[in-house]
């Protein structure tokens, strides 16, 4: 019998952790071989390890939201929520929003930005721009007909 | 306090940097308005380099004057005085000195760090597309945030999320790019890792931010002239840009990160001005603008060369070895 736990999709809303050396390696496992059981993966580590070790390392991935797992008999089958693109992805978008966020008083980058931040008061001002822009563009192309 | 030779220079050199540097940062800041109404009447670029080189008169000058006035004419006559007595106002000036710096350092040491760290995630998880001008990298990041940015000072690229990559037009990347690449030109980045590092008035008062803004808002302006140069459709192309830009930033919330360490520009407004000069740049400043560059340029030199050959004077290395003296006990 199939008995899903699946947590995981609804705790999986950013994934900006950062992985330990062993949990990188455990989800590597994983992403080779696809669902896997403790021994699974526990006989494919590169590096000696307790059985406990990993049972335990895969418990922890499977609460931080990064496996799901069913049971099959006494025990259970883990697999990843995302495969590792989707995974680098966000990771990546988690780490880069979690950068731009900061503590604040925000520190402040060595960056020349586009446009400095624009508060949501300002969206009257912004109607009334893109009115400008419209009417620009209409004399531009007037002058370019004629 | 009696203290040997050496910490006792180091202390003189610590409480003369204080004192000139509170005395014409204080004069900076009486002058501040009136500067940035000038600025107001110079080209974009001309008033970005006038503010900028503001902000650096009271730390460079006192810099200049320690180096070449107060260091050297006390090494020349003070003589073999093994062991003096420093009183505690100098003590006081020259810790006060060393704080500055301090605090100037580590924020600036700060900045970098975090813009470093910034640099390294978009390098590491940007896609990268080569581009035909320089800076020739730009780094496409998935984020849903919506942002364009020049990073980097000694490799420098452009940093654009995928979100506004595929929202901008191609007229708009182009001019927005063409924006960045003004930046590039204008080493701006560069002045913003010296604004980070430049000392301020006190310890915990940096006293120009108003400058430091005024600077960031001519310096993009600058930018922005460098696309109207290139002809009024590209000039449009960056307005809407723009535009787009803010209206992501407001559907999203008040954007928490800005550039170069300064406080908030007072977006709203200059992002009027920006886009009302970009569709009007005849009728804009640039049309009563005057470029006093070379004057500038002039004057400085002018300034520089008659400061350095009178601190080189021994007249007047022995009138600042006396105030030394003073300042010491």
């Amino acid at each position: 019998m199939k008995l899903f736990c699946r947590r995981a999709a609804t705790n999986f809303a950013t994934p900006n952790q950062i992985l330990g050396s062993l949990e990188a390696r455990v989800m590597d496992v994983l992403w080779e071989r696809g669902e896997s059981s403790v021994r699974d993966v526990f006989e494919k580590m590169d590096r000696p390890l307790a059985y406990t070790t990993v049972m335990t390392t895969l418990d922890r991935l499977f609460k931080k939201g990064l496996l799901e797992r069913y049971k099959i008999g006494r025990a259970f089958v883990y697999s990843p929520v995302l495969n590792r693109e989707e995974w680098e992805y966000r990771r990546a978008e988690g780490l880069i929003a979690a950068f731009l966020d900061g503590p604040q008083p925000s520190p402040g980058l060595l960056v020349s930005s586009l446009l400095d931040a624009i508060g949501q008061e300002d969206v009257a001002l912004l109607s009334e721009l893109e009115q400008k822009i419209r009417r620009r563009r209409k004399e531009l192309s007037g002058k370019g007909r004629s | 306090m009696t203290l040997t030779y050496w910490p006792r220079l180091l202390s003189l050199c610590f409480a003369s940097f204080f004192l000139i540097n509170a005395l014409a940062g204080l004069a900076v800041r009486i002058a501040e308005r009136r500067i940035i109404r000038l600025a107001e009447g110079m080209t974009a670029g001309a008033a970005a380099r006038l503010l900028f080189w503001t902000r650096i008169l009271p730390a460079g000058t006192a810099v200049i004057v320690v180096a070449f006035a107060c260091a050297p004419s006390y090494v020349r006559f003070e003589g073999d005085i093994a062991i003096e007595r420093v009183g505690f106002a100098c003590l006081g000036m020259a810790l006060l000195g060393g704080l500055v710096w301090a605090v100037a350092v580590a924020r600036g040491l700060r900045i970098a760090a975090h813009s470093a760290g910034f640099a390294y995630l978009c390098r590491r998880n940007g896609c990268v597309i080569r581009l035909p001008e320089r800076p020739s990298r730009m780094l496409v990041i998935q984020t849903p945030r919506a942002f364009l940015a020049l990073s980097g000072i000694l490799r420098p690229c452009i940093v654009i999320s995928q979100r506004l990559l595929s929202d901008f037009s191609g007229g708009e990347l182009k001019a927005a790019l063409g924006h960045e690449r003004a930046h590039w030109r204008s080493h701006d980045n560069g002045k913003r890792l010296v604004l980070a590092f430049l000392p301020g008035t006190l310890p915990f008062w940096r006293g120009f931010e108003r400058l430091e803004r005024s600077w960031s808002k001519f310096a993009e302006r600058a930018a922005d002239d460098a696309v109207i140069a290139e002809g009024p459709g590209p000039a449009l192309s960056l307005a809407t840009a723009l535009v787009r830009l803010a209206r992501t930033h407001a559907t999203m919330g008040r954007a928490p990160w800005l550039p170069g360490g300064a406080s908030p520009l007072g977006g709203s407004d200059d992002l009027s001005g920006r886009v009302g000069r970009l569709l009007a740049p005849a009728a804009g400043d640039n049309a009563k603008a005057f470029d006093c560059d070379r004057v500038l340029l002039a004057i400085s030199g002018f300034v520089v060369a008659s400061l350095l050959t009178l601190l080189a004077s021994p007249a007047l290395q022995q009138l600042m070895h006396g105030l030394l003296e003073r300042l010491l006990h």
